[in-house]
């Protein structure tokens, strides 16, 4: 049962058939809008959005035009973008402060992991805003590059470049603060 | 070197190494060191994602429903804005029920006191 199959049934009628792609997708954007900072309760309202969102527009979709994962990240990051700048006019502490981390791996020192996932929330932070949601985006393995390539609006070799640039400064904050 | 060189690339931008290239990162010591350092990056980075709210379908669903309950409100959002009542229609119901209970009550004080002074003297 694919995404574009449950998008035909809501259409016909089967609200409940939206249930499954929330739960399908869930995961996935909160990933997504957990990585771009979003303390968990900013994320559910983001995510709340955009699913609400993708549900209003549904009858838009067009399944030949891209596939529902990519149409919903596209809603997902135009909504982020939205509510960081609207944080950020209201001078709010909504995003960019430390994410709510789960648990850490085991046989780390809890506050080694807490340095590491502060050192990476600032250079996080210091990332270009194109660097960060290319990286992001494909860092959720939601969707395929070529498929991030078509929400970021550019060109594979530009989403390859960009990941390799994002990975590189995050690696090399993390790192050289260690050694 | 060039194997060095293509392993390393790889594995900075996130691509699954050949198994050609798995043999020599775990032969490399400078590929080893670099392989260490993303893998320590990726680590951490999962860290980050955070859990999905218990019931969060379910909110999703609730919204859904209380949307299609009033016509016309698809039509309300503008430019993603996300006001609190759009937000929390059972807050909204729960809110409304208060302050109908507020009125009744205030409304049933008056006339008992109203209906007591007229029958403890308001007759001349």
């Amino acid at each position: 049962m694919d995404d574009e199959f449950l998008v035909r049934q809501i259409l016909g009628g089967n609200r409940e058939a939206f249930r499954l792609l929330v739960l399908r997708h869930q995961r996935a954007l909160f990933r997504f809008l957990g990585l771009l900072g979003f303390t968990r309760d900013a994320a559910e309202d983001v995510a709340q959005q955009t699913f609400l969102r993708a549900y209003r527009a549904l009858a838009s979709f067009d399944p030949q035009q891209a596939r529902f994962g990519t149409w919903l990240f596209t809603i997902a990051k135009r909504l982020a973008a939205n509510e960081r700048q609207r944080a950020h006019h209201r001078r709010e502490q909504a995003v960019d402060e430390l994410p709510q981390t789960e648990a850490a791996a085991p046989a780390i020192d809890p506050a080694v992991a807490a340095e590491r996932t502060r050192r990476l929330a600032a250079a996080i932070a210091a990332l270009p805003e194109a660097l960060r949601s290319t990286f992001f985006l494909s860092q959720i393995k939601e969707l395929t590059l070529d498929e991030v390539a078509a929400v970021e609006g550019c060109a594979l070799g530009t989403v390859k470049s960009r990941i390799h640039r994002a990975r590189e400064q995050l690696r090399a904050a993390l790192v050289e603060e260690e050694s | 070197m060039d194997r060095c060189n293509e392993t390393q690339e790889n594995i900075a931008a996130g691509v699954a190494l050949s198994a050609g290239e798995q043999r020599h990162a775990a032969g490399c010591a400078r590929c080893a060191a670099v392989a260490a350092s993303y893998s320590l990056l990726d680590a951490t980075l999962e860290t980050f994602a955070p859990a999905v709210p218990d019931g969060f379908a379910d909110r999703v669903m609730a919204l859904v429903a209380a949307e299609e309950a009033v016509p016309g409100a698809a039509k309300q959002e503008r430019g993603g804005s996300s006001r609190w009542f759009e937000r929390r229609p059972v807050q909204l119901a729960v809110a409304h029920a208060a302050a109908l209970c507020a009125v009744f009550n205030v409304a049933w004080f008056v006339v008992r006191v109203f209906a007591a002074d007229v029958a403890l003297g308001g007759t001349p």
